[in-house]
This record gives C-alpha cells, structure tokens and sequence, in this order.
C-alpha cells in the first residue's frame, strides 16, 4: 500500500466497524432473548 | 443444538474463511493503472453494493409473501433483512464518497447512481423506524410489507441509472450483464470477497433472524403468561 493509503484504510476501518458492530450488537441481543427466554420455560415449568 | 443456531454457526465459518481469503488476494493484488492504491477500496465498495441491493430484495420477497400467505416466518426475515441492508447500504454510500474524492476530486454529488443508492438507505431507516414506531406488530408487519413494496421501484432505478442517465459513476465492473470491465489479479480478490460479502449477509440476516424470532417468543409467551 502506498498511494491513497489514508482513503484504504478508512475504508476498511468503517466497514470494520459497520458490520463488526453489526454483528456484536446482534449476536448480543441474540444471546440476551435466547437466555431470557429459556428461564421463561424454566420458570414455567417449574410453575405449579 | 437449535437447528437456527447450527446454521448460523455454519454460516459464520464460511464467512470467516472466504473474508481471510478475500483478504489475502486483496492485500497482494497490483495497484491500477489509472487508480493506484484507491482500487482497493473497490473490494468493499462493489460487494457492499450489491449486498445492499441483494438485501432489499429479498426483503421485497419476504414482504410479498407476508402480504400473501400471513407467515410469520417471512415477516421476521423482513424484520431482520432491514438493519442487514442498512449496514451495507451504509457502507456502499461511505465507500464510494471516500474513493470519489481522490478520483472524482468531490466527496459527493447529485448523481443518479448515488443518490437513488441514498434513497435505498434512507427507505432502509424509514422501514426500520416504521415498524418500531407502532406497537402492533401484526398491523406493523402489513403496513411495513407495504412501504416496501413500493419501495422496490428504486431496485432498478440503480441497477440501470448508469446506463438511462449521463452519470458521474462508471458502469458496473462485476455483473453488469457483459464482460467484467476489470481483469486478471484485480478480477480475483472482487470475485472472492463479493461471494465473502453474500456469506458475511446471510450470517449477520440469521444472526439478526434468530434474534427477532427469539423477542417475538418472549412477548408471545409473556402476554399468554397475563393472560392465565
């Protein structure tokens, strides 16, 4: 990399950032409902 | 394991070796002739690109189905493809402002590819802002499914605003229906990471996916626990 290297770069870091973002938000999010969920069901069947 | 999950998990180790790959073809290929080192940042620019166009249609699909058949299935795909669109219609818009100022010498301008792609982004936030502002989520899907569908109209507004109009942006260089407008060591890392970036959506459309049916299982269940 050599000329236009700042432009290469800033590319990479927002799309980086974009989508890696993207996808710790997400898979967070996923992780949290699908714990909450599963001691839903739990809590349910233990439930009289 | 949830049959959902296998899939994800399927999905993301594709993506991962298909981005190292793409990565590596990316890092050693030649600078252009006219571009120099800024042709790199075509590798993201194009499969974003058509990722974001890829996005809206199958979210068009999942919402005509929705309309049609009532599914829920289809509505949580509408519901996820929406912010997996955004992401790379985002990055398309600040891609191409990035390699336009070194080649075109402006961050921007009112051309027809670049601002029918804006209006791609902003009807993504519009969508995605439309079903969370109403708090019926079966009248949300439908009105949702709507604004989509009319939506659809800029899908070929891009794909052929280069060829309809006298446009700043050149013609597409992958998939434009003739010969790639680009060859050799340049043609490989664009190939590699456009099949990476169709991977890396499919993963983030089942990540978000699994996400929205989960949320929908939980309120359905918590509104039938006050109800008992």
């Amino acid at each position: 990399m050599s000329d236009y290297a700042t432009y290469v770069l800033a590319v990479y870091a927002i799309a980086l950032g974009v989508y890696g973002g993207a996808w710790i938000v997400w898979r967070r999010e996923g992780r949290r409902l699908a714990t909450a969920l599963e001691q839903f069901r739990n809590g349910q069947e233990q439930a009289p | 394991m949830d049959r959902f999950l296998k899939l994800q998990t399927l999905l993301g180790v594709i993506t991962l070796i298909l981005l190292a790959t793409g990565l590596w073809f990316v890092w050693n290929a030649p600078a252009d002739f006219q571009q120099g080192g800024a042709v790199r940042i075509l590798f993201v620019h194009v499969p974003s690109a058509k990722m974001a166009l890829f996005a809206y249609l199958v979210l068009t699909l999942a919402s005509v189905h929705h309309l049609w058949k009532k599914g829920e299935g289809a509505d949580i795909i509408a519901e996820a493809a929406a912010p997996v669109g955004a992401a790379f219609a985002a990055v398309t818009l600040a891609s191409g402002s990035i390699w336009g100022k070194p080649m075109w010498g402006t961050w921007w301008a009112w051309d027809a590819r670049l601002t029918s792609v804006l209006v791609l982004f902003i009807l993504y936030v519009g969508i995605i802002a439309m079903r969370s502002a109403m708090d019926d989520a079966v009248r949300a899907g439908r009105v949702t499914a709507i604004l989509v569908i009319i939506g659809a109209v800029d899908l070929p507004i891009i794909h052929f605003s280069v060829q309809w109009w006298r446009t700043l942006h050149q013609p597409a260089s992958l998939g434009g229906g003739g010969k790639p407008s680009i060859t050799g060591p340049l043609l490989t890392p664009l190939v590699i990471m456009s099949i990476a970036f169709v991977a890396m959506g499919a993963y983030l459309l089942a990540v978000k996916a699994r996400a929205v049916r989960d949320r929908r299982l939980l309120t359905a269940l918590e509104v039938e626990r006050e109800l008992a």
